[in-house]
């Protein structure tokens, strides 16, 4: 019967032409309410299953990221047009089950619940079936109308495994559509035999979970009658937020109170875990399933294996790991660097900010600078987004794809202990050298909020490429080579102490290293510009807005006087505390708008690109190193805001001011003795 | 009085190293018995001078062949006992527990011996825990080793996880539950060690590695 449905509409597909379009959609229409929407569809799957592709592939250009209320959880959005019907849909996070252990899969049920979707995309794949499954019947116990996209259908095969999609449709009682996402293969289907589920009641498979478990269940049934399936087992396991959300609140601590009072007895009179048991009869189910559908042979013995095996062997692999982050560094530096020259130099100064100069002239100062300097601000987003945001992500999402991080991840760990992460910090940690920004972007995925807290502190140290251009530029080219390459040493020195110190003092949970390793696979040319072009993007929507705000701020203060004014007061601090020149406070003010531009800025108060003629060499050196450390930049912040709210990024930025000014003082006193 | 103080201490502290694969500290005896550390402290001392146990300082106490040997037996007295309250005289599990606590330092060796053959020689008491230890298997309990101690290319079955709820949850939603097989695929020197599961392979930090127990398979061992 239901295959019959999705051979309906895949007959439609091939037969008509069914105009499936993408639109942008403007926030504001989202914010005032979901009725401009017919339907909403809502995907989800297992991390790394290629369902961000699929999402992305479908919804085009229109993506909307924002946060789940309350929580740092993003969802994405898009709306997709089929048959004049405007479809929501959402990207819900990468979850492995509904449990209760982190908040992705917590938002994952709120919005399930209170958005009640018309029909759920469930992407799975096909490669890792059994697993995927897990989460698929728990799904199951919904009821909400779903369709499965088996995806990877192409690796799994690659991979010696075939399987019977019509048996599988018909063992869960749902549409299964075999997809390729990359290759966009089967995305329109899914879509068009989604929308003829909408509002049908499907017959979903039930798992046969064991005695106890059922007897406690139909007690609770026979108890609560009217409450479903899916509120009973999660009442049996505990998981209060669900069924209060489901139930209102008498009923919910009725059915929670009975059901603990049946846990309970089941786990003494019988000795077995609740939780264990209902888990171990999921994976049974699932195993029974994948059995019944999955016809596997012996893959050749593929150079692929013998690769995986070389990577991270003890030596070997870290040799490759170490020559990869070197490239990694390396391309980040020079594309990024050259397309950053490019960019400023190149389009925005002669063509944009000259022009707009010249324009401006006979305007009121105010006005002049606010105009100006928000385009300074622009100038900045650009010359840090595209070159070594895009360059770096284009980079790292080559990493992923091929499976190559997890790989790096695994032989890192233990180094990433000491600093009180465990290894998928070393992605991020990483990502610092060449942009703060990503690599903040990137903490996220680093489970507990302890070590995202760390892991940003950590990051908002490391020396970046636009710190790079002042370390070089100015204590390179003026003071020595190897005072320049100390500076390094300095900073990785007060990063492992802080990472040492926050590791032993951070209250909060320590989640131990737990990681899928994803198969090795050679990564595909559209899926890594796509990404790119995403995660780019998401920058831009994450920091212009303060990058805009801040520049146009700066301009006004700079009109009214009153940076003269910050210099005067900061006076006692930048020369009598730091022994600096007063106009280098002035630089470092507008070094928070892009690191670089406090170089920049100090050559025009100067009044000369020749530092060594008005600073001494401890005064550059004590430069570089104070702008290093303090207050990260504006986009930083921005991203630190989104990642750690206002509370922690306001900490890390006095923190950073305070250990500049510490650093200052101390090269002041010691500085002399060795330059 | 006296012996039974001596008894409940070389039972909890049995069943501390069991349950941890680790000294028992002085804390987490003084929590278990519900009595204050000094007085923990105090005893161990006299344990000690009676030769039940061992004291590494920063690690613990550890039971010697002689207090393993008397704490077994008490273990087994109570075992006994509470499987007699529970089945026989059909005792709540709880009240079973409790009565079992009190009359173990009272039973005399033969009169438990008694009650153990009248109940046909039961190999589990009610709580799933077998009824005779062997003190040599305190360490390895059943021929369990920890994850971290398996070989590269070996298998097993899972057969306890000693972690935190979230953390045991995280591995159940990724196929690593008790019962389930899995592979050790790659394995670091002092480091992370990866493993089939349910088809798919899962990287482990160390610190998560010990804290799971496998059966391992005859072939690979």
């Amino acid at each position: 019967m239901k295959n019959e449905s999705s051979r309906l509409a895949w007959s439609e597909v091939n037969g008509d032409v069914i105009e499936i379009s993408s639109s942008c959609c403007n926030s504001s229409d989202r914010d005032k309410n979901n009725s401009t929407y017919d339907l909403t569809f809502a995907f989800i799957g297992n991390p790394s299953v290629g369902k961000s592709v699929f999402f992305s592939r479908l919804t085009g250009v229109g993506v909307e990221v924002s946060n789940y209320p309350g929580t740092t959880v993003s969802l994405k959005t898009g709306n997709v047009n089929v048959k004049d019907r405007t479809i929501e849909v959402v990207d819900l996070p990468g979850i492995y089950s509904l449990g209760v252990a982190n908040e992705d899969e917590k938002v994952t049920k709120r919005f399930l619940i209170e958005n009640a979707p018309d029909v759920i995309i469930n992407v799975l794949d096909a490669s890792r079936l059994e697993r995927n499954l897990y989460l698929t019947l728990q799904l199951l116990e919904l009821d909400i109308p779903m369709v499965i996209a088996l995806n990877q259908v192409d690796l799994a095969a690659e991979l010696g495994i075939l399987i019977d999609t019509d048996k599988l449709s018909e063992l869960l009682g749902l549409p299964v559509v075999p997809t390729v996402a990359t290759w966009g293969v089967g995305l329109d289907e899914v879509v068009l035999v989604a929308l003829g589920e909408v509002g049908k009641v499907q017959k979903h498979h039930r798992v046969r979970y064991s005695q106890w478990i059922r007897q406690a269940l139909s007690s609770l049934d026979y108890t609560f009658p009217n409450t479903p399936q899916s509120v009973q087992t999660a009442a049996l396991l505990n998981d209060a937020e669900f069924v209060e959300l489901c139930c209102m609140p008498p009923e919910a601590s009725a059915i929670l109170s009975t059901a603990r009072r049946l846990r309970q007895n089941i786990e003494l009179d019988h000795g077995i875990s609740v939780p264990d048991t209902v888990a171990r009869d999921l994976y049974g189910e699932a195993g029974f399933i994948v059995d019944s559908v999955v016809s596997s042979f012996e893959p050749k013995k593929r150079f692929r294996d013998r690769v995986d095996r070389v990577l991270t062997s003890p030596n070997f692999g870290i040799a490759v790991l170490i020559s990869a982050l070197l490239v990694t560094f390396l391309l980040v530096f020079r594309i990024g660097g050259f397309l950053e020259t490019w960019i400023v130099n190149d389009i925005f100064e002669p063509y944009i900010i000259q022009p707009v100069e010249a324009m401006t002239l006979g305007m009121s100062p105010v006005l002049r600078n606010l105009i100006l300097y928000s385009l300074r601000g622009v100038e900045a987003g650009f010359a840090i987004a595209i070159p070594y945001i895009a360059v770096f992500y284009a980079i790292l999402s080559i990493f992923e794809d091929s499976g190559y991080l997890t790989r790096a991840a695994f032989l890192l760990d233990n180094l990433t202990h000491k600093l009180g992460l465990h290894g998928r910090a070393v992605i991020p940690l990483v990502l610092g050298f060449g942009c703060n920004v990503p690599a903040i972007m990137a903490v996220h995925a680093l489970g507990t909020r302890r070590e995202k807290r760390i892991a940003s502190l950590l990051i908002s140290l490391i020396p970046c490429s636009a710190r790079t251009v002042i370390i070089l530029g100015l204590v390179g080219t003026f003071v020595g080579f190897w005072p320049a390459v100390s500076i390094y040493v300095f900073e990785i020195i007060i990063i492992a102490a802080m990472g040492w110190i926050l590791g032993r003092t951070l209250p909060g949970q320590r989640s131990g290293f737990i990681m899928e390793m994803t198969p090795l696979r050679k990564p595909e040319l559209k899926s890594t510009l796509r990404k790119t072009w995403m995660k780019s993007r998401e920058f831009l929507f994450i920091a212009f807005p303060l990058l805009l705000a801040g520049s146009a701020a700066l301009g006004i203060a700079d009109a009214l006087g009153l940076l003269s004014v910050f210099q005067d007061f900061v006076e006692p601090v930048s020369v009598g505390l730091l022994g600096l020149p007063a106009f280098a406070a002035t630089a470092l003010v507008f070094g928070i708008l892009r690191k670089e531009m406090a170089l920049q800025i100090l050559a025009v108060l100067a009044g000369t690109a020749n530092f060594a003629a008005v600073m001494t060499p401890v005064q550059m050196y004590q430069f570089a190193v104070i702008t290093t450390i303090y207050v990260p930049c504006v986009a930083t912040i921005a991203v630190l805001k989104h990642e750690l709210g206002t509370k922690d990024t306001g900490m890390i930025v006095t923190f950073t001011i305070f250990l500049s000014l510490v650093a200052g003082i101390l090269i002041r006193i010691f500085g002399p003795l060795f330059l | 009085m006296h012996t039974d103080r001596l008894e409940e201490y070389l039972e909890t502290i049995l069943y501390l190293v069991k349950k941890n694969q680790s000294p028992a500290k002085t804390k987490q005896i003084a929590e278990e018995l519900n009595v204050s550390s000094p007085s923990v402290t105090e005893m161990i001392k006299k344990l000690h001078s009676m030769g039940f146990v061992e004291y590494k300082p920063y690690q613990g106490v550890e039971l010697t062949d002689k207090g393993a040997e008397e704490a077994v037996r008490i273990k087994r007295k109570h075992q006994v006992l509470e499987t007699f309250l529970a089945e026989v005289l059909d005792f709540d599990r709880r009240e079973a527990h409790r009565e079992a606590c009190e009359l173990e330092h009272a039973v005399s060796d033969s009169v438990l011996e008694r009650l153990y053959d009248f109940m046909g020689n039961p190999e589990y008491c009610p709580d799933g825990h077998p009824i005779n230890v062997d003190k040599n298997n305190l360490k390895r309990e059943e021929g369990f080793i920890p994850l971290d101690e398996m070989k590269e290319g070996s298998s097993g079955t899972i057969v306890r996880v000693t972690l935190p709820r979230e953390t045991k949850e995280r591995l159940t939603s990724l196929g690593i539950i008790t019962g389930e097989d899995i592979e050790v695929r790659r394995k670091q020197k002092q480091g992370c060690i990866s493993v089939m599961a349910v088809g798919s392979e899962i990287a482990l930090g160390r610190d998560i590695a010990k804290k799971i127990f496998i059966t391992p398979k005859d072939k690979s061992q």
